[in-house]
């Protein structure tokens, strides 16, 4: 817990000027309210001595100036510490989009699923806090503590230490109470709500299916129990909550009975002077403004860390190789090579590929194909060094591929993966993504040649229409077209395509093949498809199945052998699409 | 003033408990008023009496006891302004989700389910402040003012007078800087949300980023989001806590204005100290409910600004809500007539569907055909009473479709989809779902029937496996086979299969074409047909364009003087 925080501290450390200038601006808030107290007190015991006013004039100021600074500087200090906090959301953001960024994409697929993501961006949001709620109310309540202590010292210091008593139980007693109370509470309420989460959005997209078999009823049912559940359990917490919200105030006036007793024996026996016991006793009242947050900020403290906790934990996931790349450039066409590739994610399971020799000279047109599941995608993946490979070799331009830097071989390819992945942005931007910079010309051309144009032209809003949720709006064809529009997009000697025509309806199907027909002249194209279509005049189609390659040929020798590929064809051509 | 109609409207249930919130908070307030009281007897006594302590104990005594029930009343009032919230929580989430099911899985699969998932849930917790302090705050910021002021009034007219000139002046301040504050809140809720489905979106896709070689890029368009966020959330707070300021300073300077001229009337012995220091002690009790009242005046905004997402979807309209309560249905003979039926999606400009006839006879083999967007799909849907025609009429042996209740009809539907969506449960549950009361018996063979069986015994966990995001995820092939199982447990009279994709393994397409084969017999069959041999199995073939019946007959006959089907199967393959 301990470690956790301060690696915590550590990374929120560029803003520790803000942060003390904030606490800062807290104490002397903190600080007015008490003098407001404390002078109108001493107004109101002076004047009951009927002295001349001129002895009143100055706390006739003071009272004003606490008065007026406890609102200016209270303004100051929310502004800039919610400042600070949002700063600090900024900066946890980039440093951990900065963390994750340079993960191994092997790690990174690992948590491609939503919700992990959800989780991890909630617990960033969750370190928002950490000034406001956390850092901050310590640190004003002990600068207050401490001076406070002093000051009633030098008058009695058995009533100082009896308000840091009170002080104390307020601001750790309290607390620790709150923790014990609610142990376990914060962690079944975090349970309860994600499993709310799944039911509903079970519920939500699978509607459909619960309907037709009625058990709607029963499934929301369900639903509306967790949701009781967890209204109970967060009524519990507040209960608790307000517990300790009126233990604090009893604490405040037992604090004030102490005071009280200790020094209504020394007005009467003169050792204070009875002007000043007024004055401290209703004091009290204002010095315990310093300590109420507290609990929340405990509270706050345990949550946070724990998302700390989870962010190091991803954070920690292995990075990319640090050492630096054997050869830094790549000539614009080069030869990639596959030797004897054999790979598997898990040890424990089978050979994903086996032995797999691959040659994608300079303009050669290669095509994989096989039923799903036959480790098609995982060559690209390698071939993109997404994945280290165990046996074999992939040598780019004669030298292997783990001597380059992979951002550097990127750049040489274009690239359909198989899960495209449209941003919620607008259609241009998306299209836009491989390459910013190109002219609208280029970009409308492409989207002709691609089938988009009319559809586009269509829409209300054209290329600025906002592609919905994982590209809703556009159906899985439209979307595939917008994916390959921005792969073509990018212009690379290498052409690596996956499914480049899943989705797609026949006519369509047949205008991107011949759209990449033409964009691949010139190229090296690696294309992966379970269609059986449009490879009649590769120079080579390798027919993968369970990792191993068990054909391989042109079209018309494949054809000629009756094997593999031949069944596959005869499946493909009972089907119509519609 | 920030008080929502229709979140009003939900208070008239839970009355008792918000007026025993106010109750017990004017309790509370007696209690302060009597602390003061004793107090500012005991300062008194010593300050000017010169009482020693043992003639003061009781009065200290007095005040302990007045400060322990202090505490119990204010707690008291904090846990029934929390049942309040609780219940209007829980209520307005089972209406939410009610409201849901009756829009139906047309309405949930053309919004973004993240988006209303997310306003069930953590939007509705979003009111918690809202019920749980603005509301009952608002209600406690006249009382206990006015409380005090009566204990006021007879001791210092001067004072009271103060205390009432001042105190409307909070309010009427929160009124002027609370509205402008309010509509800017409602953007920074739905900024918030678009910025959090940014950054979500970035994460999710950055493979994608990587392959474009654009991932570094984006941390500086993340800062950028992020820092935009920063400055325009600071625009509204300022404006929030100018007015708390505003606030404060009314209050701060009104306890000064009081302490001078209470201060100054002493000097003059125009008054007694215990009173003034009675008034005094009171002065920040009487400004703090009004100031409390302006910070959780801002934790209500953000409950309005989510009751607006709230009560969107609950106002929605439906389409389906004529009472539909006829059982008795001739089980044996189910002559399915559609007459022409029209139907458009919300707003969508053209017809899914225009004047569709359709005689479909009893234990007949149906497949639909068509270009993507015919109505296909609509068809179906409307078969599965998702929605209703908007004219035209459906009947099920001569009954109309909207008469029949839903559960009943769909009791005797089995329904495969082309996207199958498996639920959060273990394969057991999943393919129960079908017939929760199956024995475990039944689910082994429905699932070998499906040829899935042996697949989900090689599992680790067998049908213990949990699905989605926390368990495995199944590919398409094997997601369609559950489906299978689940329509073979099911076996209903009528097969509504919308055909899945052609599976390229040679091994499986064979498993899953025979599993079709076999859950086709003795039924009725209606099939949104993709595979040339299903389609020449079908007794009689329905081909559809841009929502119009255009051809019908069987495969022989389409083929001799048909137009589109025969482009269909000629340009198939390829």
């Amino acid at each position: 817990m301990i470690p956790t925080l301060f690696r915590l501290v550590k990374v929120a450390s560029a803003f520790k000027w803000w942060m003390v200038l904030a606490s800062i601006l807290g104490f002397l808030t903190i600080g007015s309210s008490i003098g407001l107290v404390m002078t109108a007190t001493y107004i109101v015991a002076k004047a009951a001595l009927h002295p001349s006013i001129a002895e009143l004039q100055m706390s006739i100021v003071g009272v004003r100036f606490f008065g007026i600074m406890r609102g200016v500087l209270r303004y100051f200090e929310r502004v800039i510490s919610h400042d600070v906090t949002f700063r600090l959301l900024t900066h946890f953001r980039t440093w951990f989009y900065k963390s994750i960024e340079p993960l191994k994409p092997a790690e990174m697929m690992k948590f491609r699923s939503g919700d992990l993501f959800t989780r991890l961006l909630n617990d960033v949001q969750n370190l928002e806090n950490v000034y406001l709620r956390i850092i901050a109310p310590p640190l004003v309540a002990v600068m207050i503590s401490i001076s406070t202590f002093i000051l009633y010292g030098l008058f009695s210091w058995y009533a100082a230490f009896v308000l840091i008593i009170g002080l104390l139980f307020a601001g750790i007693g309290i607390p620790l109470l709150s923790a014990k109370l609610r142990k376990g509470l914060g962690e079944k309420l975090v349970l309860l709500r994600s499993e709310m989460n799944i039911v509903a959005i079970d519920g939500i997209q699978g509607l459909a299916d619960l309907l037709v078999f009625n058990q709607a009823d029963d499934h929301f049912s369900h639903l509306k129990a967790i949701s009781k559940q967890y209204v109970n359990i967060q009524r519990k917490n507040m209960l608790i909550e307000s517990l300790l919200g009126a233990l604090s105030v009893l604490t405040l006036n037992l604090t004030i009975v102490g005071t009280l007793l200790i020094l209504i024996p020394r007005v009467s026996s003169g050792a204070l002077d009875a002007v000043y016991f007024s004055v401290l006793v209703l004091g009290v009242i204002a010095v315990f403004e310093a300590v109420l947050p507290i609990p929340e900020a405990i509270q706050n403290l345990e949550k946070s860390l724990k998302s700390a906790d989870r962010l190091f934990e991803v954070i920690a996931l292995q990075k990319q190789e640090k050492q630096p790349p054997a050869y830094n450039f790549l000539r614009e066409k080069f030869d990639i090579r596959v030797e004897g590739l054999s790979f598997c994610y898990d040890k424990n399971q089978g050979m994903v590929l086996d032995d797999i020799d691959l040659d994608l000279s300079m303009g050669r047109k290669v095509a994989i194909v096989g039923p799903s599941g036959s480790g098609k995608s995982t060559i690209v993946n390698l071939l993109l060094d997404f994945w280290p490979y165990d046996q074999g070799k992939i040598y780019y331009d004669n030298k292997e591929l783990t001597e380059y830097n992979r951002d550097l071989i990127l750049t040489k390819l274009s690239v359909l993966p198989q899960n495209i992945y449209l941003f919620s942005t607008t259609l241009r931007d998306n299209l836009l993504l491989t390459r910013p910079t190109t002219q609208d010309s280029v970009l409308n051309d492409m989207v002709n040649k691609i089938g988009l144009g009319l559809k586009i032209n269509n829409l209300p809003d054209g290329l600025e229409s906002w592609v919905g949720e994982m590209g809703y709006r556009f159906s899985g064809g439209e979307r595939q077209q917008i994916a390959l529009a921005r792969t073509f997009l990018k212009d690379a000697p290498i052409l690596i395509l996956d499914e480049p025509t899943a989705n797609l309806d026949p006519i369509t199907e047949m205008e991107i093949l011949q759209v990449i027909r033409t964009l691949s002249e010139r190229k090296t194209l690696l294309m992966i498809t379970h269609r059986l279509t449009g490879l009649t005049d590769m120079d080579e189609i390798v027919v993968l199945v369970e990792g191993r390659i068990i054909e391989r040929g042109s079209h018309r020798k494949l054809m000629a052998k009756k094997g593999y590929y031949y069944q596959m064809l005869q499946i493909q051509e009972d089907v119509f699409i519609g | 003033m920030n008080l929502d109609k229709n979140l009003l409207a939900l208070l008239k249930t839970t009355k008792i408990p918000f007026l025993l919130t106010i109750l017990f908070a004017l309790f509370a307030t007696v209690m302060i008023i009597l602390q003061a009281d004793t107090l500012s007897y005991v300062l008194n006594d010593v300050f000017l009496a010169d009482k020693k302590i043992h003639q003061v104990s009781s009065l200290i005594i007095y005040f302990t006891i007045y400060s322990i029930l202090r505490a119990i009343f204010s707690w008291l009032e904090h846990s029934q302004a929390n049942k309040t919230a609780s219940y209007i929580k829980q209520e307005l989430r089972e209406q939410l989700v009610d409201k849901i099911v009756r829009l139906g899985p047309v309405f949930t699969r053309s919004e973004e389910s993240g988006e209303i998932s997310n306003t069930l849930t953590a939007g509705i917790d979003s009111l918690d402040a809202y019920f749980s302090q603005y509301l009952p705050q608002l209600l406690i910021s006249v009382l206990v003012p006015l409380t005090i002021l009566v204990f006021v009034f007879p001791i210092d007219l001067l004072s009271g007078i103060v205390f009432l000139i001042t105190a409307p002046l909070i309010p009427l301040f929160m009124f002027l800087i609370g509205n402008s504050a309010d509509k800017l809140s409602k953007k920074q809720w739905k900024k918030m949300s678009r910025m959090s489905a940014f950054f979500l979106d970035v994460f999710q896709g950055l493979l994608t980023l990587k392959i474009f070689g654009r991932s570094k890029d984006y941390l500086h368009k993340i800062s950028e989001v992020s820092e935009d966020f920063r400055r325009s959330t600071m625009k509204v707070l300022r404006i929030a806590f100018l007015s708390a300021m505003v606030l404060e300073l009314v209050a701060a300077l009104s306890t000064a204005i009081i302490a001078v001229e209470i201060g100054l009337r002493l000097l003059y012995a125009k008054m007694i100290f215990r009173e003034a220091i009675f008034i005094l002690i009171l002065a920040p009790e009487f400004y703090q409910t009004l100031r409390l009242l302006g910070t959780r005046f801002h934790a209500g905004m953000e409950g309005t600004a989510a009751a607006e997402r709230i009560f969107k979807l609950l106002h929605l309209s439906e389409t389906n809500e004529e009472s539909a309560m006829l059982r008795q249905e001739k089980v044996s003979s189910k002559l399915i007539i559609f007459r022409n039926v029209t139907y458009t999606y919300p707003g969508a400009i053209h017809r899914a569907l225009d004047r569709v006839n359709i005689v479909i006879e009893p234990d007949k083999k149906i497949a639909f055909v068509g270009p993507k967007g015919a109505g296909k799909s609509t068809l179906t849907y409307l078969l599965l009473k998702f929605m209703v025609p908007d004219s035209g009429e459906i009947l099920i042996s001569d009954f109309p479709l909207n008469s029949i209740e839903p559960e009943f009809w769909r009791a005797q539907l089995s329904w495969v989809s082309q996207d199958p969506f498996l639920f959060h449960r273990t394969v057991m549950d999943n393919i129960k779902i079908a017939r929760p009361l199956a024995t475990d018996e039944q689910v082994y063979i429905a699932a070998q029937k499906a040829h899935i069986h042996d697949y989900i015994t090689s599992l680790n966990n067998g049908y213990d496996t949990l699905l989605g995001e926390r368990g495995i995820r199944f590919s398409g092939g094997e997601a369609q086979r559950i489906t299978l199982a689940r329509a073979f447990l099911k076996d209903a009279a009528i097969l509504i299969l919308d055909e899945p994709t052609a599976n390229l393994d040679p091994e499986i397409e064979q498993k899953i074409t025979e599993a079709i084969d076999e859950l086709s017999r003795n039924r009725m069959v209606i099939t949104i047909a993709h595979k040339l041999k299903t389609v020449k199995k079908a007794d009689i073939i329905i081909a559809l364009s841009e929502g119009k019946v255009v051809e019908t007959g069987s495969h022989q006959s389409l083929m001799e003087k048909g137009t589109i089907y025969r482009k269909m199967v000629e340009a198939r393959g390829v």
